[in-house]
């Protein structure tokens, strides 16, 4: 096949997090979630919370949504904390 | 405002972007020489806090009672200048800004000509300033409670984040109990629990949170109002059965009339009165109304006299702030016939194979079908997606991949025997983990087929054979099984139209719902104050319907936040001395928000002004000009059209 401009449709690697940040990670270095099923934005760390492709690969929609419902978990630990 | 217009003129240079191709100095000398054109002034990027000191020192010494910015669009920074000349003390809305950034200077290459247009574009927006009037924005004080209509995992997280945050929902449910289509899956696919266990987990979250009312067999019948202050009206059907109900099962034992149970997708039969399944809640029995003969045999066994036949329906009126939409989808059904469905036993939906291979499920686990266990499966995949058939939908159902390749692992590692063929046009695992799943069926053996032309399925006694042109080894193959599994899609919920006349919202060709940014707003409906979560706008699996579940409640519990919601005055409004109350206004509103009311001897149209969204949709469709949108009246328009074909001052 002879083209005149070929393009790599490479696929999306995890960013290192700081190591001071103790999560617990999967063996392709993305984020643990402690149950991906009922509560797919809490990690291994009470209070730290995930959104986005450091726990799995995604696209924008999923990555915005992953971010309000992350949001909303550490509203509700603030609020909970000040009671 | 009746007073003579003032017209102050702002000229951007942002930066080079304006000043590089449009000669400035010439449009402002010009902007001073248009009538009603008190001073122009022109500022290398207005809408630094320098440039909006500027444009406030000048409403006050030259007294402007109209503002013109000609700068980037108004997307871009009108909520800026808006902002600045209500603290310089007028009304925002009497801003008019020229866009001669994305409508001049970035499209013209020759200065002389991006000058000119400047001025045009200029002295267009003061002939339209000039009639700008000023508007008051309205206030609606926000209801913390929120209404989520469906009981499904994504009804069920929404649900219990906002309660969890300390605001009350009300949680609608049409069937007779909460836990929606993930309770009724098994084993699900990288970690050790059933569907039924995650779904439990929620189930048994919001029966003991005190925040959430749940009505069961309900649905909403009536809404009004908008974002902040709704009135909904939820109808509840009776369930025939109260609380007083002990669950001895007398009266599934003595009822004698039997139907297909939908909650084993019609595997294995129910009892006219009957509790859905195990975990269900509330946990106590319902009586079908449509299958039941009033017989009462179930009443004479009842001990605690829990049964009610003359029980009737009730209507409560609830007011919220907030609406979630988690209505849900169904499997797609394929034409009678199609494949083999509903033809032969030996012919399964990838729904009803969750049922056979779930403990709790009709054959406590074991693949059987009817006497028999199948020693060969075939899945044909893309049942109902891809555009496989012609009744199948163009998009991809996300889930059925890794559903079916979870479920070939589960009989591979029960029935290590059994031979398995998947019968596919695409494998799209894209989900965290799920390509494992892909690369372990084709180490335990199954065989892959890929189709173009989807596969022909023909039915004979105790066997299906099954024939299929092979795309990647380009031959057709004949594949004699025991039984098939038709790994069938997701359709839009049969419901929705109803949801939808009731709430009004757009959907997608699809017939899903249409969120108000497919990227960035993807919880959100059009409409403020109505959020969406779960396959309601796609096909989702549990996890993403999770998520988008607790997406849903951040946005209500950002609204509860504000108390209080203040909508733009940018609305429709109607001249009632000239409508006629023809009524097209109404057919045309996208948002519901036009009815008619009794005025003296005639109807006229009224706009909901909460409702209204300022599209000009009805102001177009008014045949008589009575529909008008303030900010772009008729005659605010005119003006600038007229102001264009005036003779270029130089």
């Amino acid at each position: 096949m002879e083209v005149e401009l070929v393009v790599l449709a490479t696929g999306v690697k995890v960013n290192p997090l700081e190591p001071s940040i103790h999560v617990d990670f999967d063996k392709d270095g993305y984020v643990k979630l402690v149950n991906p099923y009922s509560d797919p934005v809490s990690t291994t760390v009470d209070g730290i919370f995930v959104a986005g492709v450091v726990a799995g690969a995604k696209d924008i929609p999923d990555s915005v949504t992953q971010a309000s419902a992350a949001a909303l978990r550490a509203s509700i630990l603030a609020v909970h904390e000040k009671a | 405002m009746t007073e003579e217009p003032r017209v102050g003129v702002f000229v951007c240079h942002c930066g080079l972007n304006i000043a590089g191709t449009i000669d400035v100095k010439r449009v402002v000398e010009y902007a001073r020489t248009v009538p009603s054109v008190a001073d122009a002034k022109e500022y290398v990027f207005m809408c630094s806090a320098p440039g909006q000191d500027l444009i406030k020192e000048d409403v006050k010494k030259f007294s402007l009672n109209r503002v013109v910015v000609a700068s980037c669009s108004p997307g871009m920074h009108e909520a800026t200048f808006r902002a600045c000349i209500a603290e310089a003390g007028l009304n925002r809305y009497v801003l008019e800004m020229a866009n001669i950034r994305e409508q001049c200077s970035w499209v013209y290459l020759d200065k002389q000509k991006a000058t000119e247009t400047a001025k045009d574009l200029i002295r267009m927006a003061v002939a339209k300033a000039r009639l700008l009037e000023p508007l008051e924005e309205l206030r609606v004080s926000v209801e913390p409670t929120s209404l989520v209509l469906g009981g499904g995992v994504a009804g069920l997280k929404a649900s219990l984040d906002l309660a969890e945050r300390g605001y009350k929902v009300h949680l609608v449910e049409k069937l007779p109990t909460i836990g929606g289509r993930a309770a009724r899956l098994g084993k699900l696919a990288h970690v050790d629990l059933t569907g039924t266990e995650v779904a439990g987990s929620f189930i048994s979250a919001v029966a003991s949170n005190l925040n959430i009312t749940v009505h069961v067999n309900s649905e909403l019948i009536d809404l009004e109002g908008s974002v902040g202050a709704f009135r909904a009206k939820i109808r509840t059907t009776p369930r025939f059965v109260n609380e007083k109900c002990t669950l001895c099962g007398e009266c599934f034992h003595v009822c004698p009339i039997e139907v297909p149970n939908e909650y084993e997708f019609r595997l294995s039969k129910r009892k006219a009165i009957y509790l859905p399944f195990k975990e269900a809640y509330p946990r106590v029995p319902v009586i079908d109304p449509e299958a039941c003969t009033r017989c009462t045999e179930c009443v004479k066994v009842c001990k605690p006299r829990a049964i009610m036949l003359d029980q009737e329906g009730e209507e409560v009126d609830v007011a919220a702030g907030a609406i979630t939409l988690a209505t849900g989808f169904q499997p797609y059904e394929p034409p009678d016939g199609e494949y083999g469905y509903r033809r032969s036993d030996k012919v399964l939906t990838l729904f009803q194979l969750e049922r056979i291979l779930d403990e709790d499920g009709p054959t406590g686990g074991e693949l059987k079908l009817g006497e028999s266990t199948p020693k060969s499966l075939a899945f044909i995949m893309c049942v109902g997606s891809l555009g496989t058939t012609e009744k199948a939908h163009p998009y991809c159902s996300r889930m059925c991949c890794a559903s079916s390749l979870k479920n070939m692992l589960t009989i591979k590692e029960r029935y290590p025997e059994t031979e398995i063929y998947a019968i596919y046009k695409d494998i799209r695992t894209y989900g965290r983990g799920d390509e494992e799943l892909y690369e372990r069926t084709t180490e335990n053996l199954v065989k892959f087929i890929r189709f173009e032309t989807p596969p022909e399925v023909k039915l004979h006694s105790g066997r299906v054979d099954i024939e299929v042109y092979d795309a990647t080894l380009q031959e057709n193959r004949l594949i004699p099984v025991d039984a098939v599994v038709l790994s069938v899609g997701m359709s839009p919920s049969a419901d929705l139209d109803k949801v939808r006349a009731v709430v009004k919202t757009g959907c997608s060709p699809e017939g899903f719902l249409r969120e108000a940014h497919l990227k960035l707003r993807p919880v959100e409906a059009p409409a403020d104050g109505i959020f969406l979560a779960g396959s309601v706008t796609s096909p989702k699996n549990i996890v993403e319907s999770v998520m988008s579940g607790g997406a849903s409640a951040a946005k209500a519990a950002a609204l509860f936040g504000k108390k209080e919601v203040r909508i733009e005055p940018i609305i429709a409004e109607v001249t009632e001395e000239i409508c006629s109350g023809c009524a097209i206004c109404i057919a045309m509103c996208p948002y519901g928000a036009i009815s008619r009311k009794e005025k003296g001897e005639k109807k006229v149209a009224q706009v909901d002004k909460a409702l209204c969204k300022a599209c000009g949709t009805c102001v177009a469709a008014c045949p008589s000009g009575a529909m008008q949108q303030a900010g772009f009246k008729d005659i605010q328009m005119m003006a600038q059209v007229v102001a264009l074909s005036e003779k270029r001052g130089r």
